[in-house]
């Protein structure tokens, strides 16, 4: 994935001469992951830009670079840093558009590793996308593979709006699939149909679809049941059309996450659901993520983010409610 | 042994405290956490609430008094927490959880908001089943989020609502999908033993809870009837007309089992009874030779497909019926006989046999005169997959004004249908076969499909039928037409 990300960038600035790069040691290192691999030698520091280690400045920068009509896309070394910058984000880059009735707007992404799974320190796991969900004017996308990652972050920077892009580490390296080189792009605030199926809706994002896939599976072989797995894609906007006409459809729904369960993304689609399904429903709405404890030491991680045997359990339980 | 409650350490080194209100009365009962009093130190106003259950002995303190930390404010009569505090009976509300809320601060004006569990109680007792014909329903106690402020609208509910919540233990266990089957069947869930875990209303228990179909009005209910079970005995089918003679006993031929209809089954008995002793039954049968038709169906299998649809003959059939029924409205009709005339209806909603384990079921669909065939064989594959898998609405299943019975798919050279009253006509079809066919002098192999027209021969002659039959079958044998609307 980490390629494709790369692609990405690399084809959007030669594409558009308002794009630039910046963050910490993006520059001459090419990025701690090496998303920005090659990308200051290609097009110079005036556009691929190191900055110091100042979480707040990079976003309160570009927030201005993007006023001024450039767009600009920070890497965040890691999410669990980006708390420098909240403000940023809340009182400036999601309320321009709103604040000026619609003058100015803020074409700017800010990417940023983040999930467990990988056996890294305390604030490096950590899954944080419902606070940026929960901010309106933002939008919140989370890709699962390396084709769809070069595609979103490609909308997400020709999108007029701030976009939080968060990358799954356990993706960057893992996660392996052909990528056509011509350009192409995901519509945000879209979910996908991965896996077509009538017993019940799987729900998931980022590295936690692959889990809800394999759990699919397994139902498939072992229980003679076809789930139905929902990509989301992009968190917020939530494309609640899909999720609920799936529902409507199999009456039954498991949604997985990695950020803790409580005030997660799963309560804001679970509670869609019921709006929009709720006659359809056949059994109470699972949610199977983390535990609703700070992100545990490495040593217990695979613990606490859900993998596919607590998929199943619950998918089990749903069905046979 | 009275209890007296001290004002407690504020924090934050206060030691004094002004009295702003107090939320309780002397001799009144009170709950553990419920607010007590209302005071106000140098920093902000407080609310201080009751350390137990128990009834308010004394009241010590009164507003804009200035009480120090330890000073006693109020004494409670009974010590110890109470389980439960006692509740005079004429306030004891409809649902456990109302009264806890209730009786906690009910001298409390700006406390006591209406408990929102028992209003819901009050609006949630829906309207009768939309469209469901069978005789009128009582209040269901069937909840329906997100509707119940609109249920509100009626004063007559509003009134009566609460005398009945007030026998209501809490809503029936159901899951939403079983009350809204439930609320299709016109089924009241109270009247329903619930068969699934912790005593949950199941699909099959509201299926076997409804008599019979809403459709049919002119047979008494009837109580639930078991249908699996063994050794139940079955129930009387409706009678029509002539009274069967008794039955033999069969055993004294050989061993014999008695098994009970199913409810399907049952409906199907009825109705096909009724329509064959009601309606004087014709049938007129004829071939039309589909082998262009075959020929334009094969060329576009793959187009169809990649829009998701396999094209089938059916959906063809029903477009063809449908343009000819326009032509021939007395076939799109039903008879009234008490009123002497025949009902002719302005819409083609065309009902399609589908064979299922369970049994026969005719699905609906509306307005097929208007509708492309593309999107008549998707709406039938989407259709008879909710029939087969026992997914589709009443909805679905009612209004038609023709049939179509293919039993192609399962040979035969021709069947005589039983029309599905109080329809007046359908359409029989069976396997399509090679045939020799004598054309222009000539023996030549044509694709032939047999085709029998059953209809009412109190609304239609035989002649009127053939010409029906024959503005289908011109339509099968050129197809342009049925493009063109001819």
């Amino acid at each position: 994935m980490v390629k494709a990300l790369n692609l990405a960038l690399r084809q959007e600035m030669e594409r558009d001469a308002d794009v630039l790069v910046i963050g910490e040691d993006v520059g001459v290192d090419g990025g701690v992951f090496r998303v920005t691999e090659d990308l200051h030698r290609t097009f110079g520091g005036r556009r691929v830009i190191d900055s110091p280690l100042a979480e707040a400045a990079i976003v309160g920068t570009s927030i201005g670079m993007a006023l001024y009509g450039l767009r600009p896309v920070c890497e965040i070394q890691f999410s669990g840093f980006a708390f420098q910058c909240f403000h940023q984000f809340e009182n400036h880059a999601a309320r321009y558009r709103m604040r000026t009735q619609g003058r100015f707007h803020v074409p700017l992404v800010v990417r940023m590793p983040f999930g467990g799974g990988v056996r890294a320190l305390e604030h490096h796991s950590e899954s944080e996308e419902q606070f940026y969900a929960h901010v309106p004017g933002l939008k919140m996308v989370i890709p699962s593979g390396p084709r769809n990652a070069r595609a979103l972050l490609l909308s997400a920077i020709r999108d007029p709006d701030p976009v939080i892009f968060f990358e799954h580490k356990a993706l960057y390296h893992a996660s392996r699939e052909e990528v056509p080189e011509e350009p192409e792009t995901l519509p945000l605030g879209q979910a996908q149909v991965v896996r077509e199926g009538s017993a019940i809706t799987l729900i998931a994002y980022g590295a936690m679809l692959r889990v809800a896939q394999e759990a699919a599976e397994t139902l498939a072989r072992d229980d003679r049941v076809e789930a139905e797995v929902i990509d989301l894609l992009t968190i917020s906007p939530l494309d609640r059309e899909t999720i609920v006409g799936s529902v409507a459809k199999t009456g039954r729904a498991v949604i997985v996450h990695e950020a803790p369960r409580s005030f997660g993304a799963g309560a804001e689609i679970a509670a869609s659901i019921m709006e929009g399904a709720f006659l359809s429903l056949e059994a109470p709405i699972r949610r199977v993520a983390a535990y609703d404890v700070p992100f545990v030491g490495f040593a217990r991680e695979r613990v606490n983010v859900p993998d596919a045997a607590r998929v199943l359990a619950a998918a089990r339980e749903t069905l046979s409610y | 042994m009275p209890r007296p409650f001290v004002l407690p350490d504020l924090g934050e080194g206060l030691v004094e405290a002004e009295i702003v209100r107090v939320l309780v009365k002397e001799g009144e009962v009170v709950s553990e956490d419920a607010p007590l009093l209302e005071v106000e130190t140098d920093k902000a106003q407080v609310e201080i609430p009751s350390p137990m259950s128990g009834r308010v002995e004394k009241i010590h303190v009164a507003p804009h008094q200035t009480v120090r930390v330890g000073e006693v404010l109020v004494t409670f009569e009974d010590g110890g927490p109470l389980a439960a505090p006692p509740i005079p009976p004429q306030r004891v509300p409809a649902s456990p959880q109302a009264s806890e809320r209730v009786s906690a601060s009910p001298q409390v004006p700006e406390r006591v908001s209406a408990s929102p569990q028992a209003s819901e109680r009050v609006s949630g007792s829906p309207q009768a089943p939309q469209g469901v014909s069978a005789s009128p329903q009582p209040p269901q106690r069937v909840s329906r989020p997100g509707e119940a402020g609109a249920v509100l609208e009626s004063s007559e509910q509003r009134t009566t609502a609460p005398v009945e919540s007030s026998k209501a233990v809490g809503p029936v266990p159901a899951t939403p999908a079983t009350r809204r089957l439930a609320r299709e069947l016109g089924v009241d869930l109270r009247s329903v033993r619930g068969s699934g875990s912790g005593g949950r209303v199941t699909d099959d228990d509201v299926r076997a809870a409804t008599a019979r179909p809403a459709t049919t009005d002119d047979t008494p209910a009837s109580a639930p009837t078991p249908t699996s079970a063994p050794r139940v005995a079955g129930k009387p089918l409706a009678r029509v007309g002539l009274e069967p003679p008794p039955l033999p006993n069969f055993e004294q031929w050989g061993p014999v089992e008695r098994q009970p209809l199913s409810h399907l089954r049952r409906t199907i008995a009825e109705r096909m009874a009724l329509s064959a002793a009601l309606i004087p039954h014709v049938t007129h049968f004829d071939r039309a030779d589909i082998t262009e038709l075959d020929a334009l169906i094969r060329r576009n299998l793959d187009a169809a497909r990649e829009r998701g649809v396999t094209l089938t003959l059916t959906s063809f059939l029903l477009r063809a019926a449908a343009l000819a029924l326009r032509d021939h409205p007395h076939f799109n009709a039903s008879l009234d006989p008490a009123a002497g005339e025949l009902i002719v209806k302005r819409y083609h909603h065309l009902g399609v046999a589908v064979a299922t384990d369970r049994g026969l079921i005719v699905p609906v669909i509306r307005d097929v005169d208007r509708k492309p065939v593309l999107e008549l064989a998707r709406e039938l594959a989407a259709l008879a997959q909710r029939v087969r898998e026992g997914k589709a609405t009443l909805d679905d299943l009612r209004g038609g004004t023709f049939t179509i019975t293919n039993l192609g798919a399962l040979g035969g050279t021709g069947a005589i249908p039983i029309i599905n009253y109080p329809e007046v006509a359908i359409l029989g079809v069976a396997r399509a076969r090679e045939e020799a066919v004598v054309r222009d002098g000539q023996i030549v192999a044509r694709l032939m499909l047999p085709l029998s027209l059953t209809f009412d021969h109190r609304v239609a002659d035989g002649a009127d039928g053939a010409r029906f039959a024959a503005d289908i079958i011109r339509r099968l044998e050129h197809p342009e037409q049925l493009l063109l609307d001819l």
